[in-house]
């Protein structure tokens, strides 16, 4: 056990490590990046626990407090489960330090268990930053007792190491069933299939929650009582957490620290048998060895622009290494075929609405004004969560690792690295925002009669934009890159993009229900307002742009 | 040719890495950079090729200015690294292509030049693959052919046989002999004293941030005559070897 936690420790040590690169600094940028991120979290902490307090309220005059707080657990649990999943692939597995740690003297299960407990150091911050709020919010409305409280803390310490636990044991499985294909790029793939399955899976479920809200609040409790109590027993920990919080039972903190031994019993069973087997030989890739033919030579020794060249270096640097494929490429560009698959699956069984919701939108939009204010808050959501969730900017020079030296050595001016850079990055979050905006646009001008001016309204905006968060992103990267990390996953690291993003979708979601309008305050024709809008936010862009060259290119000649 | 004049590097306010260096890298010359771990010769090469910059003074690589001209005086070398795990998710000639657009080599030369010293390291079938798969002597041998792409007068190597086979070694020192011998210019460190004894015109000995001995073999040999090898020279002039 010592062993386990001393290398769990040199593990976390090296996987959060100061990342310090310029001595001479003054500033600690990580301190003003952590306050602004502490900053930037509040109104979220804050929401959350409001809606804590409310849906106490909401379910105490309905007799349901145990059932919402067993809801929640549960939810909580299975996102912890479905994002443990690649977050274990990827600490057991695809890190760096895999080989080094083969060859010591360690046996498979302090191994796993050091790696687990990294994993699960990550996923406190769901607990903390979510969980936290919601049930202080919950008992701050219910005015509960001591109890409650250390139920509380309990629940968040304990809470995410059963799905964990499990996220490890199916990780585990796969990768030893898959001894055949023993290297990362396989992984690309599998990967990149199993976000998406769980993303259907989420939004499956979700299609089927919006349809209970056709009948009575008393019905829909009712069923989720069902519900609940039938699946619950998948994560048998949190009915003792519940028991704990709501039903002030002392006996249970006892059941549910059995339950996660248990279940961590189990999985360093299961590490014991599965885990070197799928571990050993992980980081070998396979090559074909087939000399290239003249045709091939003639293709790939073309001369091209430096800042192209550079730029596809970058997007080919992405898109084979599975670490940075799942940060900052399958949200971004599958965002559409999530959202779009159950729709296309309900309607091939025929239960689906046939895209009723579309013309439910249009017939509702009969103004210029409602569609535009609608357009606003659709292309801001869509832009900033393909933008701001992806890590391709923000990771730019922390993916360069301890060969960032090399960009200090090429005779490339150092604008135009950070150039090519932001390009790689602009393609992605383009093609994610812009392009999948613009193919929206002509759907719905075609189908649905939308007016013409909405389409290169939508790109100019889209893209305007797109291309001030990216630099933003770029200049967040830049102020304290980390070059020495563990893993690929050590690189990117997008903390406050993620809070940045959640506060910007609620005001985009609060908008788009509230409808809220510029003109009720601003009275101007909403032609003028585009044009205008369009113009600030060129303008806006084009400053941004400047700065982020010249703090780019002084901050790389200070490393 | 590459002239250090009066270079002094600091990290924080007492430890000087190097202190005060003014030496040369004569054309015509292999040049041998040896000192023993934490002597100062990795900060002095990283100054050299403009990954740090120098505290006091300057230094030229031909007639541009690593700190007052760095594109031009990058494109005037070729460096191998001692690591040569970089690039890795790039196959070999996609590596080597990046590096002739990175130094505007055109497609006609550069194509010659990779099937040239594909052949002669005996990587033309592997440079398809990624370099992810390569052995560590291939991954040094494709970061040697992307140093050279561009056939530069300055070739500067770190330890570049560390990991090469027999013939790679053998054939990289035929090239460096061959630089060399066209009047141009080679500087490379190395710990293995047998091969700086075969390989160099000249060496330069650092220690302790200080340059110790500069001059030819023959030179060095006479300043100490009562030592019978460079080991035992070397020791003489290093001390115990514990500079970190």
């Amino acid at each position: 056990m010592g062993k386990t936690i001393r290398l769990a420790s040199v593990l976390l040590k090296c996987s959060l490590g100061s990342g310090k690169t310029d001595e001479t600094h003054k500033i600690d940028a990580k301190k003003i990046l952590n306050l602004l991120m502490l900053i930037l979290l509040i109104p979220v902490i804050v929401i959350l626990f409001r809606t804590g307090v409310g849906a106490q309220e909401l379910f105490s005059a309905l007799e349901g407090e145990e059932l919402i707080l067993r809801a929640l657990l549960f939810l909580a649990s299975l996102i912890i489960f479905v994002v443990g999943i690649f977050s274990c692939i990827n600490t057991f597995y695809l890190s760096s330090n895999l080989d080094c740690l083969l060859v010591m003297p360690f046996t498979s299960a302090q191994i796993t268990g050091a790696k687990f407990i990294v994993a699960a150091f990550y996923e406190y911050y769901i607990s903390i930053a979510v969980i936290g709020p919601l049930l202080i919010g919950f008992g701050y409305g219910e005015g509960a007792g001591l109890l409650y409280w250390i139920g509380t803390v309990l629940t968040m310490i304990l809470l995410p190491l059963l799905p964990l636990a499990y996220s490890a044991i199916i990780a585990m499985i796969i990768m030893r069933v898959l001894g055949g294909a023993k290297n990362k790029q396989r992984m690309t793939a599998l990967g990149a299939f199993g976000l998406i399955f769980a993303s259907i899976a989420y939004s499956v479920i979700g299609t089927s929650f919006r349809n209970l809200k056709q009948v009575q609040l008393e019905q829909v409790l009712d069923h989720m009582i069902q519900m609940v109590k039938n699946i619950t027993w998948i994560f048998p920990d949190v009915p003792f957490l519940v028991n704990i919080m709501h039903g002030q039972d002392v006996l249970s903190i006892v059941f549910a620290l059995v339950t996660i031994i248990a279940a961590m019993v189990v999985f360093l069973g299961v590490a014991k048998i599965v885990y070197l087997a799928g571990a050993i030989g992980m980081q070998e890739t396979s090559a074909s060895h087939k000399e290239l033919s003249a045709e091939q030579m003639e293709k790939y020794s073309r001369q091209r622009g430096i800042v192209a060249s550079y730029t596809r270096k970058e997007l080919k640097t992405v898109f084979r290494t599975p670490t940075y494929y799942i940060s900052c490429l399958i949200i971004t560009l599958g965002w559409p075929v999530i959202l779009l698959l159950p729709q296309v699956i309900e309607n091939a069984i025929g239960t689906g609405n046939k895209m009723e919701w579309v013309g439910a939108i249009t017939n509702h939009i009969t103004e210029p004004e409602t569609l535009f204010v609608m357009l606003f808050w659709v292309i801001l959501l869509v832009n900033s969560f393909c933008t701001l969730l992806n890590g391709m900017a923000p990771s730019a020079i922390s993916r360069e690792g301890q060969s960032f030296f090399i960009m200090k050595q090429l005779p490339v001016s150092y604008k135009n690295q950070l150039k090519a850079k932001r390009n790689a990055a602009l393609v992605i979050c383009g093609t994610g925002g812009v392009l999948y905006m613009a193919l929206a646009d002509v759907y719905f001008i075609v189908a649905k009669d939308l007016p013409l001016w909405t389409m290169p309204m939508t790109i100019l905006v889209s893209a305007c934009i797109v291309f001030i968060m990216v630099d933003l992103q770029m200049i967040v990267g830049l102020i304290k890159p980390r070059l020495e990390w563990d893993s690929e996953a050590d690189a990117i690291k997008m903390r406050a993009a993620f809070i940045l993003f959640i506060i910007i979708a609620l005001f985009s979601f609060m908008g788009l229900v509230l409808e809220w309008n510029p003109f009720d305050f601003i009275e101007i024709s909403p032609w003028v307002f585009i044009g205008g809008f369009c113009l600030v936010l060129i303008v806006i862009a084009v400053i941004i742009d400047r700065c982020f060259y010249l703090y780019g290119v002084k901050k790389l000649e200070k490393m | 040719m590459i002239t250090i004049n009066q270079v002094t590097k600091k990290f924080g306010k007492d430890k000087i890495a190097v202190n005060n260096t003014t030496w040369t890298v004569p054309d015509g010359a292999i040049t041998g950079f040896i000192g023993p771990n934490g002597a100062g010769k990795s900060t002095t090469l990283k100054m050299v090729t403009g990954v740090l910059k120098p505290d006091e003074g300057s230094i030229q690589i031909n007639d541009a200015d690593i700190t007052k001209n760095p594109l031009k005086a990058k494109m005037q070398f070729g460096f191998v690294s001692d690591t040569p795990d970089n690039f890795l998710h790039l196959t070999g000639m996609e590596y080597l292509n990046f590096m002739g657009d990175a130094y505007k080599v055109p497609g006609k030369v550069r194509k010659e030049f990779i099937e040239s010293y594909g052949k002669r390291f005996g990587i033309e079938k592997s440079l398809g693959d990624k370099i992810l798969s390569y052995s560590h002597g291939m991954r040094q041998k494709v970061m040697i052919m992307g140093a050279l792409i561009h056939s530069p007068s300055v070739w500067i190597l770190d330890e570049p046989m560390t990991g090469l086979d027999p013939q790679a070694s053998h054939e990289l020192k035929l090239m460096m002999k061959e630089h060399a011998a066209s009047g141009k210019s080679v500087l490379f460190s190395t710990h293995v004293l047998e091969v700086a004894e075969k390989l160099c015109d000249n060496v330069v000995i650092i220690r302790k941030g200080e340059i110790k001995f500069l001059g030819s073999l023959d030179e060095l040999k006479a300043k100490f005559p009562a030592e019978t090898s460079l080991e035992n020279i070397f020791l003489e002039l290093t001390g115990d070897g514990k500079d970190n």
